[in-house]
């Protein structure tokens, strides 16, 4: 199974063990109480977005739950370098085509033209932004929050999302 | 009730913090709880609260709170039950 995960570049990453020069990091073992360590396949990339894209090995059993994989075991292999401004600048321009599009002409189309607008200004954190923010317009215009055709369609979007990071990115 | 395919609002996470701290959440609801995170900050400064509270809660012992603090919570603790006991 390919499998990858997102880093802050922060703190918060302290649990995942860097790599060493070409060898690939420690193998990383679940938080306490957890199914797994939380990685992320190819169909699901967008859920996950964060400021680096690594190549993570897996081992062991794996759980797939909420668009995301749990598995006994994960190691950091090699950071995608591509995974910068210049995919979350188109990134972040085709998820505000999309939004405006799904909500035209609906209340909620100054909020949303707000938002792509600022999500346009920085980076990885706004390209997560835009892309949860796109869902939600999509879904928007397929109904109410908690009904079958909004969570269908805040998925599908979800799924068009992470098929444009795995093209840009040649996953 | 586990929702596939979307996020948690702000107060579904608030409501579900114990549990994911307690690593008693279903994988799915984990899941989606870590994905609201990375769009929320709000949300993530609230869990880093909660953890810096339980850790410095959780070494302290009852001799290390002085006397009269002690008395203070005492006293408003006995308060709360008397309150929630009259509803």
């Amino acid at each position: 199974m390919r499998a990858w995960t997102f880093l802050r570049g922060d703190s918060r990453d302290a649990s995942w063990p860097r790599v060493s020069g070409s060898a690939p990091g420690a193998w990383r073992l679940p938080d306490e109480g957890a199914p797994g360590v939380t990685v992320a396949v190819r169909e699901d990339l967008a859920w996950w977005i964060a400021e680096e894209l690594w190549e993570v090995e897996v081992a062991g059993p794996r759980v797939a739950a909420g668009n995301a994989v749990f598995v006994r075991a994960a190691r950091l292999v090699r950071r995608v370098d591509r995974w910068g401004p210049d995919v979350w600048e188109p990134f972040v321009i085709r998820c505000k085509h999309v939004a405006l599009r799904a909500v035209s002409g609906s209340r909620w189309a100054e909020a949303t033209t707000d938002l792509a607008a600022r999500a346009q200004r920085v980076g990885a954190r706004s390209a997560a932004l835009a892309g949860y923010v796109t869902a939600l317009a999509c879904a928007s215009s397929a109904g109410e929050r908690d009904t079958d055709g909004h969570r269908a369609r805040f998925a599908a979007e979800r799924a068009a999302q992470s098929g444009w990071i795995a093209r840009a990115l040649d996953l | 009730m586990e929702v596939a395919g979307m996020t948690l609002s702000c107060q579904e996470l608030v409501e579900l913090v114990t549990e994911y701290l307690e690593g008693s959440m279903e994988p799915a609801t984990r899941a989606r709880f870590e994905q609201h995170l990375l769009v929320c900050d709000g949300c993530g400064l609230y869990l880093a609260q909660m953890r810096r509270t339980l850790r410095a809660t959780g070494t302290l012992r009852e001799r290390d709170v002085a006397p009269d603090s002690l008395d203070v919570l005492r006293q408003a603790f006995r308060s709360w039950k008397l309150r929630a006991a009259r509803g």
